[in-house]
């Protein structure tokens, strides 16, 4: 295997894959990435078992080819040869090994047989659909923050992502939750999507698909998926992976339909005065919202820091309610309202509060409150 | 503002599983599970399955209403009622409908008319009844006699309290129905640690979860240990 490839193709793509590669592995050639040479390219391939990517790239292949060579190490070689140079990748050398040149530079790696290296990628995957790329990064960024990152409750671990009939209309459903927060958002359903009976996808894959979708010119992104495993397609990569298994929570049953007092007021003043309030709040995390016609008091005290106090302008009708609330839960949700004003609907101090953009009905978020 | 503010969590629904290869089967139970294993060939038209709070009577009248479906390609699942909600007026289409009924709960405060009225059309017309109560159904005090007679000579069969290997296998059952992973060691603490009790394990699988999910932590000992205490806490009672 024999190729010339300029740096900065190589960079990106390696960037891609080895970001799957996991910093420790048992098994050895999970550290690597599978190269080879084809007659119109070369294919990068790495894996973790649950997840793969395979990106193609263009090159000047002299001699088809493939080994496997250790990701992050490829990674930072080429990270740190000079910006719009060529580099030949050259195997097997006179030692058996891979050698990376460019300029003056020389670089010999050990390799393992591509014989062991792993593939999970290759069923065919019965649901296909197509997505815009701006849809996807939508749904992606306004429910990837409420994820559980806490491995007890693997069935949390990722986005819940179903077909849903929502009256007339068909939505695609994507939701997330830690349990102390709940993001759930609609999309129109792709044609091709109606079978879609509920499927999770892990967290890590959710990341890379994200970071991915940044990183790439096209416009559309082929989604197949299976009982087990999903995959994003784009023009020159694909991305693979197993989902949980495990059974999403019937998470309606904790969207409240029933909240009786309403407040509304503009989030850049809310995101504001929550930041400027939390600084007194980094210890316990939680402020206080202090209702009251026309106004809301938010405030936090702690008895070795200090207080602060912030008072906003809003519309609010009814009985004065003091709730609390993880000023960080309330500024990931803010963050995802694009809107100008944002509603909070609750019922008390301890039920679960809901919040949605006035002029958005596609995204909810349910924060459930402090006890402060 | 406390130091210890806390943070409150959803309250996002489990399923049980309530299938028969779930029920957990020990020496406190195998009778029961026996006789709902030989229906239709029971000696009586009904059947009473009684014991303390959470030892398994509603998974097992689940395994009964399966087994009545599975056996007279019934497509459904047959009713299963609440005592205290049985009403006079449609105990005759409750009888029309179903041929075999499951009621629970017949320790609690029942129309006791209408209850006798269901005993006796299932009794005279043809029909079996299981019912599920905490209390032995002879053991219980009816107003009127008639009743109470007549759910003397049912055959009651109790669920007693559980051994150590069915606690053992029941804390990870209900673990697993929850979806959470827990070691042995954090089973053999929180076994070794509890009160013998069908109830208490419920609780103290459902405080751990809350716990764990409030905390954002692994189920760890020392989080059972808190856990534990939370529990204590909640049962104490208060002068003031």
């Amino acid at each position: 295997m024999k190729f010339t490839i300029e740096r900065a193709n190589l960079l990106k793509t390696l960037s891609h894959v080895q970001s799957i590669v996991e910093k420790r592995n048992t098994i050895p050639v999970l550290s690597n990435v599978r190269i080879e040479a084809l007659e119109d390219g070369i294919s990068f391939k790495a894996t973790d078992m649950d997840t793969e990517i395979t990106e193609i790239v263009d090159a000047k292949t002299i001699e088809t080819g493939a080994t496997t060579a250790p990701a992050h190490m490829l990674y930072d070689i080429v990270r740190k040869l000079a910006d719009g140079s060529e580099v030949e990748i050259t195997f097997p050398d006179e030692k058996g090994q891979l050698t990376i040149a460019s300029a003056r530079s020389k670089f010999s790696l050990s390799t393992i047989g591509v014989e062991d290296f792993p593939v999970i990628s290759g069923d065919k995957l019965p649901i296909n659909f197509t997505m815009d790329k701006e849809e996807l990064k939508d749904v992606i960024d306004r429910t990837k923050f409420a994820v559980s990152t806490e491995e007890t409750r693997y069935y949390l671990n990722g986005v819940y992502m179903h077909a849903k009939n929502e009256g007339e209309a068909k939505v695609l459903r994507v939701v997330a939750t830690d349990g102390h927060r709940l993001a759930c958002v609609e999309t129109p359903l792709p044609q091709g999507a109606e079978n879609l009976t509920g499927i999770i996808v892990p967290r890590k894959t959710i990341t890379e698909i994200r970071k991915l979708l940044d990183d790439n010119n096209a416009d559309h992104i082929l989604v197949s998926m299976s009982e087990n495993k999903v995959r994003f397609a784009f023009e020159d990569i694909t991305l693979t992976s197993k989902l949980i298994d495990g059974t999403y929570p019937d998470y309606e049953r904790v969207i409240p339909t029933d909240n009786d007092k309403n407040l509304e007021l503009s989030v850049k003043d809310l995101s504001s005065a929550v930041d400027r309030v939390s600084v007194v709040a980094e210890r316990t995390r939680a402020i206080k919202m202090i209702t009251a016609p026309s106004k809301v008091t938010i405030t936090t005290s702690s008895p070795d820091l200090g207080s602060a106090q912030e008072e906003l302008e809003a519309k609010y009708e009814g009985e004065s309610v003091e709730i609390g609330y993880n000023f960080r839960y309330l500024l990931d949700i803010l963050t995802e309202v694009k809107g100008d004003a944002v509603r909070i609907s609750f019922a008390d101090a301890s039920s679960p509060s809901v919040i949605h953009d006035t002029t958005d009905s596609s995204a909810i978020y349910v924060l459930m409150p402090m006890r402060v | 503002m406390s130091e210890t503010a806390e943070q409150l969590t959803l309250e996002l629904p489990h399923r049980q599983a309530l299938g028969k290869e779930d029920f957990l089967i020990s020496p406190c139970n195998e009778e029961a599970v026996r006789m709902i294993d030989t229906w239709p060939r029971w000696d009586f038209f009904a059947v009473c399955i009684y014991g303390s709070e959470g030892c398994g009577k509603t998974h097992l009248a689940n395994v009964f209403s399966n087994r009545v479906s599975l056996l007279t390609n019934y497509p459904y699942k047959i009713p299963c009622i609440k005592a205290q909600q049985l009403k006079l007026e449609t105990v005759h289409d409750l009888f029309q409908e179903n041929t075999c009924l499951i009621v629970e709960d017949l320790c609690t405060e029942i129309d006791e008319e209408a209850m006798f009225h269901l005993y006796n059309l299932y009794r005279n017309e043809g029909g079996n009844i299981l019912f599920t109560s905490q209390t032995a159904p002879a053991r219980l005090h009816f107003k009127l006699k008639d009743l109470q007679s007549r759910l003397n000579i049912v055959p009651s069969i109790e669920i007693k309290a559980p051994d150590d290997e069915l606690l053992s296998s029941l804390l990870i059952k209900l673990f697993m129905d929850r979806q959470i992973n827990v070691s042995p060691e954090v089973v053999s603490y929180i076994l070794n640690n509890m009160e013998r009790s069908f109830a208490y394990a419920r609780k103290i699988v459902a405080e751990i979860d809350r716990l764990s999910l409030a905390r954002k932590r692994a189920v760890s000992i020392a989080l059972v240990k808190d856990a534990i205490v939370d529990l204590a806490d909640d049962s104490q009672g208060e002068l003031f």
